[in-house]
């Protein structure tokens, strides 16, 4: 069976990745070098589809060279992020008690200073740059997603397949792995792909704030700094901005998709 | 006390107890980390001059009490906070508790209107979705949603002003209530909703995308789940079940959802106030970041843990209340 | 009064007054009574006075409400205010202030030499950013009658009286003051003046209500009701409200640059480009010249021909900013020196200095690698720091810009010495003692102190121009000195002086004569509204 959201989102992502792959030989030089007039409209000179942005530099090139860095703190940072919440969360919510309070309370530990805040904090601390706001991005990130795993797996254990699993002798982390992950996986592939978009979307609120890496082209970063012609340039944020849509676009429909695939008992009868 | 109390009444001590350890656990953090912020106020409010001598500089940070070795600041932070005492803003001249007070009622009224917005919303299209899964309305809400998701916050705003309050005048462009009107009565009260609307629906727009899709997710999940089978074997009707069984346990994870976006209440509107000039809280400890007013932002930081400690408490709490399986220990 | 700029004209066209000061002609129509003004003042005041801090904001809202001895005329002469008259001694080592009959404080107290003298001695001299250097000379204020303020001064301080204005030196009652920590007087936030505007109310991050002052010694002024002052946090949310309506006045370019042209188009506002001349923030350059490379006099000069100053002001202000030949920037005609013999733009001289600098390009194409540090201030700023990075590339120069915010940039910068290039923000103010000195002398230099010569600069035929700039009184021969302070700042270079960004105020046509001589900083008692 063929399954439409799952192949569209796939393509997408895939797009994306060549996107980003082939941006040095499609556009070799500086994507940041002014090339020509600052703000043409996108078709108004042949060279520059997606025309330029106010310092006159390709726009095109820059959704291309963009594409690499923000990917890049999309997947790197939720990655980061859903790896470590996975863990603390799926530990706090099988073993539950004493383990599950103290992870839990370091996890509030982290949630309880306010979210953006503490990434403005720490990139004012270490000063913005690609690997700082990746950094940040994950440190805020995972607690929310140990918190929606671990009360997946509070609901999970109780099961009757998990007890039985627990009555043949099974150990703790083959029954966390085996059976109670999987069953888990459809919320936590949903919050995955939310949280690369997130990430993405997170580094374009913080360039608008003035907050981005200046020496690394983004999608965030252009249209953070074409926020000044969002009336007279229009298309100097819509390039970036479709971009970005589209690419939460493909990876929610291979969030869907996945999640179709892999949790039988969420397709309906 | 029945034993059910009696446990309830156990876990609250506990937590209490704990939060209070937790919370001063957090208050030494938050203290670290903006004394890892290089700068201090005395070079905020120098640098923001323009221009200063030395010696201003120092008279200003003696004043500040920014002289003192960390430990002792620490320790009178902390005496302070025992007492309840958040101190005076360094940028303002004025007591924090004040300051806080002031702003606090905007952002909390603009993040209940979108958070109480988005969750009604969520759970119609969520359950429309999962109902017509995989069928056009179901992509049709995930489209719609989605790209009121991936749209920048500050872009849609800044749209939504120049469409509702320049080209069609139907909305204020910004700020809480009209300045030259009473502040009393019905009118004043309608003066504010129109004030709230761009900004709560730019807000809800944020959280709506994640809501629909975690309440269209787990829908899915209880729909296709052995004891919805059996309830349907049973013949309860399809009301009931989406109902009862369904949508209780869908509940779950967007009740998880709402309670960190509640731990974010203080500072997550930040782009929306500032977009809105919208007169919250969020805008205020922004601005006490860049200023390094410390004594403000501590005491912003600590009423927003106390508020995610209380908000993850109520979650639990929720969960015991939604999902009888669960106790609470 | 402003002007409206047709559209014909363009952006460029409204640069092209700037140097050139008109006199404020008398409004034709009669001024009407009444009325409420909504403005803006970015980013929010941190508080109302404008002693113990001097940040633009709080130079804005300060003046409505708290006034100086004397204001300004258009071509930044001294006119009467709080003080009549004013002579200042041959020697100058005096300076006697006639003061003003019948002024009342906003509490009903009589206004007396008593507050000029506390204000200036223990006030302005002890806690205000510059006031300690400008009033540096000034020893004891003589107070023979309640009429009368003599300053004395242990040198020549010619400075001061281009200091006095309301928003740069407020005089303030000494029997609010006197006795408590004046930083933390509750007054800064309500403050007791002699101005047209009462305080109203502060709702912060909301609003400040001003209301007219019904015993204010102009009778008749100020023609307003109110001053509204509303915070807004976003240029794009300025536009809008300016075009909805809900905003008539704000200065500073408060809206997007690239949105200037369409309200210049638009006949229900006046833009204007005036109003900062007693201020005149510059963009500079800053070398770090311990870094060996950047020691070479002729590696500055190269990298100032990297950069295409016409291209630069097109793209980076769209037009709205003028090129700087000199730290002394054109508007300021007495000091500025015209026409001085600077190297062209061109990337070939640049090279090829740089080649006999003994800067070769490496592998990378590249020569060195330099930082280029500068403060979280707007986007233009970036936009500016992006286009000299890119500029320098083109010689072989490789830069990597380092944005930190405000107070993490000055512990940089002017605290540690931890950078190679720096770009910032620096006010000439209308006397290059005041604004200018502290950045090329070599005695202004003191670790921790924001916006001084932190560049390591220090030429001992500078130190004598400027020191005796600073005592001369005859205004042809301190004119001479500056020119030659020019000359060499432009030879050693330390400091490359980049633009001098237009301010742009946008006020709606109903609001008229909202600019006195003192600008933006005016105390709008002239201000009306027509019907």
């Amino acid at each position: 069976m063929i399954r439409l959201p799952l192949v569209i989102g796939g393509l997408i992502v895939l797009a994306l990745v060549a996107m980003a792959a082939s941006a040095g030989w499609i556009f070799p030089d500086d994507p940041m070098t002014m090339v020509a007039e600052p703000l043409l409209w996108p078709g108004q000179d042949p060279a520059f589809p997606l025309g330029t942005d106010s310092l006159g530099r390709d726009i095109a090139a820059g959704i291309f060279h963009g594409a690499r860095a923000s990917l890049a703190i999309g997947f790197i940072s939720s990655s980061a992020a859903l790896a470590l919440g996975t863990l603390v969360g799926a530990v706090a919510g099988y073993r539950g008690g004493r383990v599950d309070d103290g992870l839990m309370r370091i996890s509030e530990l982290f949630q309880a200073i306010p979210q953006f805040m503490l990434i403005i904090v720490l990139l004012v601390i270490f000063r913005p740059s690609v690997a700082t706001i990746i950094l940040a991005i994950s440190i805020v990130g995972w607690p929310a997603i140990a918190r929606l795993v671990r009360a997946e797996f509070i609901v999970l254990r109780e099961r009757e397949f998990v007890q039985s699993c627990r009555v043949i002798g099974m150990s703790g982390p083959a029954i966390m792995l085996t059976q109670i992950l999987p069953n888990a996986l459809p919320v936590l592939i949903v919050s995955g792909t939310i949280q690369v978009a997130t990430a993405i979307l997170m580094e374009a609120a913080l360039s608008f704030l003035g907050l981005g890496d200046p020496n690394l082209l983004t999608w965030g970063g252009m249209i953070g700094m074409g926020r000044d012609q969002l009336r007279e340039a229009w298309f100097v944020v819509a390039v970036p901005g479709l971009a970005l849509l589209i690419t939460a676009l493909g990876l929610n429909l291979l969030g869907d998709g996945l999640n179709d695939l892999l949790d039988p008992r969420g397709r309906r009868a | 006390m029945t034993p059910r109390a009696r446990r309830i009444a156990r876990f609250l001590a506990r937590r209490l107890a704990q939060g209070v350890a937790l919370l001063l656990c957090i208050a030494v953090l938050d203290f670290a980390l903006l004394h890892a912020v290089p700068g201090d106020a005395a070079d905020a409010i120098a640098g923001e001059a323009g221009t200063a001598d030395p010696g201003y500089v120092a008279t200003l940070r003696h004043q500040l009490g920014l002289d003192q070795p960390l430990p002792v600041q620490l320790g009178l932070y902390l005496g302070r906070l025992a007492q309840g005492n958040f101190g005076y803003s360094f940028r303002y001249g004025q007591s924090v508790a004040s300051l806080i007070l002031e702003r606090l009622p905007a952002t909390l009224l603009l993040m209940a209107a979108s958070i109480g917005f988005a969750v009604a919303a969520s759970l119609v299209l969520g359950t429309l979705s999962a109902r017509f899964a995989n069928r056009w309305p179901d992509r049709l809400i995930t489209l719609v949603t989605l790209f009121f998701y991936a749209t920048p916050l500050f872009w849609f705003g800044l749209m939504a002003i120049v469409l509702f309050g320049v080209h069609l005048g139907w909305l204020p462009t910004g700020g809480m209530y009209d300045v030259a009107r009473p502040r009393t009565g019905l009118a004043f009260a309608l003066d504010v909703a129109r004030h709230l609307v761009l900004p709560a629906f730019t807000q809800a727009c944020f959280f709506l995308a994640i809501y629909t899709r975690l309440v269209r997710t787990s829908m899915l999940q209880a729909y296709g789940s052995d004891y919805v089978r059996f309830a349907r074997a049973k013949g309860v009707g399809e009301l009931r079940i989406a109902l009862r069984h369904v949508l209780r346990n869908a509940l779950t994870p967007l009740v998880t959802m709402v309670g960190l976006n509640l731990g974010t209440l203080l500072g997550g509107a930040v782009l929306t106030e500032t977009v809105f000039s919208w007169p919250g809280i969020g805008r205020l400890m922004y601005d006490a970041v860049f200023q390094r007013d410390v004594n403000l932002l501590l005491s912003i930081l600590v009423l927003g843990s106390v508020i995610v400690i209380v908000a993850n408490l109520l979650v639990d709490m929720l969960y015991a209340a939604l999902t009888p399986a669960v106790e609470l220990r | 009064m402003a002007e409206t700029f047709s559209p014909s004209l363009g952006r460029r066209a409204l640069l092209a007054g700037a140097g050139a000061l008109a006199a404020w002609p008398a409004h034709a129509q009669t001024p009407a009574r009444g009325g409420t003004v909504v403005m803006t003042i970015i980013p929010e005041p941190s508080s109302m006075v404008s002693a113990f801090n001097t940040a633009a904001p709080l130079t804005v809202v300060s003046p409505k409400m708290v006034e100086g001895l004397v204001t300004y005329d258009a071509s930044l002469m001294p006119q009467p205010l709080l003080a009549t008259g004013w002579t200042v001694a041959p020697d100058g080592l005096s300076i006697a202030f006639t003061l003003r009959e019948g002024v009342q404080w906003h509490d009903g107290k009589p206004f007396t030499s008593a507050d000029v003298a506390f204000t200036l001695m223990e006030l302005i001299r002890k806690f205000h950013p510059r006031g300690r250097a400008t009033f540096a000379a000034l020893t004891a204020v003589d107070t023979p009658d309640a009429r009368t303020a003599i300053l004395r001064l242990s040198r020549p301080a010619p400075a001061i009286m281009s200091a006095l204005s309301g928003s740069e030196t407020p005089i303030l009652p000494k029997h609010v003051y006197e006795g408590s920590d004046p930083l933390t007087n509750p007054a800064n936030n309500a403050p007791i003046g002699t101005g047209p505007f009462r305080f109203g109310e502060w709702k912060r991050g909301n609003y400040i209500a001003l209301t007219r002052n019904e015993t204010y010694w102009q009778a008749g002024l100020p023609y307003l009701d109110r001053v509204v002052i509303k915070t807004f946090n976003d240029a794009t949310a300025r536009s809008a409200a300016f075009e909805a309506g809900e905003l008539q006045l704000a200065s500073t370019t408060p809206v997007p640059l690239a949105d200037i042209d369409r309200f210049q188009r638009n006949k229900a506002f006046t833009v204007t480009d005036k109003g900062d001349e007693l201020n005149n923030s510059m963009d500079l350059l800053a070398f770090n010249l311990r870094r060996p490379n950047l020691a070479k006099p002729e590696v500055r000069q190269a990298l100032r021909q990297a950069i295409n100053f016409d291209v630069m002001m097109r793209t980076v202000w769209y037009g709205l900013a003028m090129k700087l030949d000199s730290p002394v920037p054109p508007v300021l005609p007495q000091f500025h020196a015209p026409n001085l013999p600077v190297p062209p733009f061109s990337p070939a001289q640049a090279n090829a200095a740089l080649d006999k600098a003994g800067f070769p390009r490496g592998a990378d194409n590249m020569r060195f690698r330099l930082t280029l540090d500068l403060p979280t201030i707007s986007d233009v700023y970036q936009r500016e720091a992006e286009f000299l990075r890119q500029s320098l590339r083109q010689v072989g120069v490789d830069v990597e810009i380092r944005i930190s915010d405000v107070p993490s940039f000055i512990r940089r910068v002017f605290a540690q010495y931890d950078f190679d290039l720096t770009l910032f923000p620096g006010s000439a103010t209308n006397d290059p003692t005041m604004g200018l000195q502290r950045f090329y002398w070599s005695k202004a230099a003191a670790p921790g102190a924001p916006f001084v010569n932190a560049w390591g600069y220090a030429n001992p035929e500078m130190d004598q121009v400027l020191e005796a700039a600073a005592v001369e009184v005859d205004t042809a021969k301190r004119r001479a000195l500056f020119i030659r302070f020019q000359e060499i700042a432009m030879l050693d270079l330390p400091i490359l002086p980049l633009a001098l960004p237009a301010n742009i105020t946008i006020a709606t046509a109903k609001l008229h004569d909202f600019m006195g001589g003192e600008g933006i900083r005016d105390s709008l008692a002239r201000a009306w509204m027509q019907g």
